[in-house]
């Protein structure tokens, strides 16, 4: 093999492929390994797809041979978080214990779109459990065990999906789609190094995806780079007869779009309360993104926009597992927590509910037009980087802090990025997001390139796994 | 025994006590009351904001016809 596809980005991986310097099955057979052998040392995997990958990627290597190229995810493994729906005999657990052996009988739309495009399923990965919407409070919240930080293995990978963020930065595999209802791509990708895409509400169809917020789930990818994450969104989105709030509006991945300078903007006071790291290293991402964009404060309306998204997350939740809570399989749950939070959840009053969804729209439109003369709004992506496996936190969703822009972002279903602005003095990432108005992926997807143009976090890899990566 | 009921984090436990308190030991009841003290403490910060009384809700309703 003329290199070494371990942290490749996708566009380098795919030139290779292309133009036949590497083969779809050689890389697929090293990423099948990985996941194998060090997969359990970050509890990131639940199944190793190897039969079907390797079908996949010999498919691959005969389509590319005969010269039918399918685009830039052709021939590329990764790995699915484990509520996407999958044929084929392949379990499909949602990261609980009861439903370890699982199987649906159909692929869901994201996973379709992906082998349409030649991508190779190399592995389910972890979560915890039931995608956090039970509320959990400390890492250990999955049947696979809590998500272990590839930085620094007493850490947590964050959640809820945990096993694309640590699999991804400890080089298990490419790239992998996770979902995010409030937290859940750009929470692991903060933690683990990595890079994640939230995309706009309704941009990637959830069809086969588990429910747990129809007005909050949203699917995207996790991988090394903004242009990887543009890559492979490009590669999901679209429109689904099958899911009826897929948007009509199509999206093409533009990675020449360069809109120097950029407009930028920060929500007043959106660093307080975050750790000393995550403001420290906003802080100096923020001089750095002033040689390439004009940056102004934005003051928002006192609005509780933390409320408002945990009620409609509350009432949704409930709705979506009420038999599950009812029937008492609660008690099958890993986190203690997650035994018994569910039912506090079934005694929110429909007034309340539809409270938040009007409050919700107004939110819309005063967001909406408060980012207009923006393209993308910037701040930490987390309130704290990685904590410590043991530690509980105050709230699944915000860790120690307000999380105001994750409120936003995920109750105007707006899309955001989150991408390494540094390390904390233990030696743990940190990650800045962009947060664009609705449909403007490519706009925060360039900003957030332009970023990585200047900066080196996203080079940088988890010293215990690069020993172990093989030479180029 | 009769459920001391003063504020609305005690109806809301009442009624979830009500409903499924037999599934739950002491120790598991005192960590219901906390819990639930979060969801009244969401709920009363919903409600600290005036709307216009016409303000529609952010949840598109639309007829349906199969062939549309």
């Amino acid at each position: 093999m003329a290199a070494n596809p371990v942290f490749l980005s996708i566009r380098s991986l795919g030139d290779l492929l292309r133009t036949r310097k590497v083969s779809p099955v050689e890389i697929t057979q090293i990423f099948l390994n990985r996941l194998e052998e060090m997969g359990p040392r970050y509890n990131a995997v639940v199944t190793v797809t190897r039969d079907l990958a390797l079908q996949q990627a010999k498919q691959a290597e005969s389509e590319i041979g005969s010269g039918v190229y399918k685009g830039p995810l052709h021939g590329i493994p990764y790995g699915a978080k484990d509520l996407l729906a999958t044929a084929g005999g392949i379990p499909t657990t949602w990261g609980a214990a009861c439903f370890r052996n699982r199987c649906f009988d159909f692929d869901a739309t994201v996973i379709r779109k992906l082998r349409d495009s030649g991508a190779i399923l190399a592995a389910k990965l972890a979560m915890v459990e039931l995608a956090g919407g039970m509320g959990y409070r400390q890492p250990n919240a999955s049947f696979t065990g809590p998500g272990i930080n590839p930085w620094d293995p007493t850490r947590w990978s964050g959640g809820s999906s945990s096993g694309p963020g640590s699999a991804v930065s400890a080089g298990l595999i490419p790239y992998a789609i996770g979902s995010e209802t409030w937290g859940s791509i750009l929470g692991p990708a903060n933690h683990c190094g990595v890079t994640g895409l939230r995309p706009t509400y309704g941009r990637v169809s959830r069809y086969g995806a588990m429910t747990l917020c129809w007005t909050l789930d949203k699917l995207g990818p996790i991988g090394l780079t903004a242009d990887d994450c543009g890559l492979i969104l490009q590669g999901i989105a679209g429109s689904d007869p099958k899911d009826p709030t897929t948007l009509k509006r199509s999206f093409s991945y533009d990675s020449g779009m360069a809109a120097r300078p950029f407009k930028l903007g920060i929500i007043r006071n959106v660093a307080d309360g975050t750790s000393e790291p995550m403001r420290r290293n906003f802080e100096a991402a923020v001089l750095k993104l002033k040689e390439i964009a004009t940056i102004d404060e934005v003051a928002l309306s006192d609005l509780p926009y933390d409320e408002i998204a945990r009620t409609i997350l509350f009432a949704e939740t409930s709705s979506a597992f009420e038999d599950f809570i009812a029937s008492g399989e609660t008690a099958s749950l890993t986190a203690p927590e997650d035994q018994y939070t569910p039912y506090t959840r079934m005694v929110l009053s429909a007034r309340d509910y539809i409270r938040a969804l009007r409050l919700r729209e107004i939110v819309n439109r005063e967001i909406d037009a408060g980012m207009a003369r923006f393209d993308a709004l910037v701040g930490p992506s987390r309130p704290t980087c990685a904590t410590k496996l043991d530690a509980d936190f105050p709230s699944a969703l915000r860790g120690a802090a307000k999380d105001t822009m994750g409120a936003i972002g995920n109750l105007s279903g707006l899309p955001a990025i989150s991408v390494p602005s540094g390390f904390s003095a233990e030696g743990v990432p940190t990650g800045i997001q962009f947060m664009g108005r609705a449909y403007e992926e490519n706009a925060i997807i360039a900003a957030a390139r332009a970023y990585q143009s200047l900066t080196p976090w996203h080079l940088r890899h988890p010293p215990e796994v690069l020993s172990q990566v093989p030479p180029g | 025994m009769e459920d001391e009921v003063k504020t609305e984090s005690d109806i809301l436990f009442c009624s979830l006590n009500r409903l499924y308190g037999n599934r739950f030991d002491l120790e598991m009841q005192n960590k219901l009351r906390a819990a639930i003290d979060t969801v009244a403490k969401t709920v009363v910060g919903l409600r600290s904001v005036s709307m216009a009384q016409y303000g529609d809700p952010s949840l598109p309703f639309t007829p349906f016809r199969k062939e549309d």
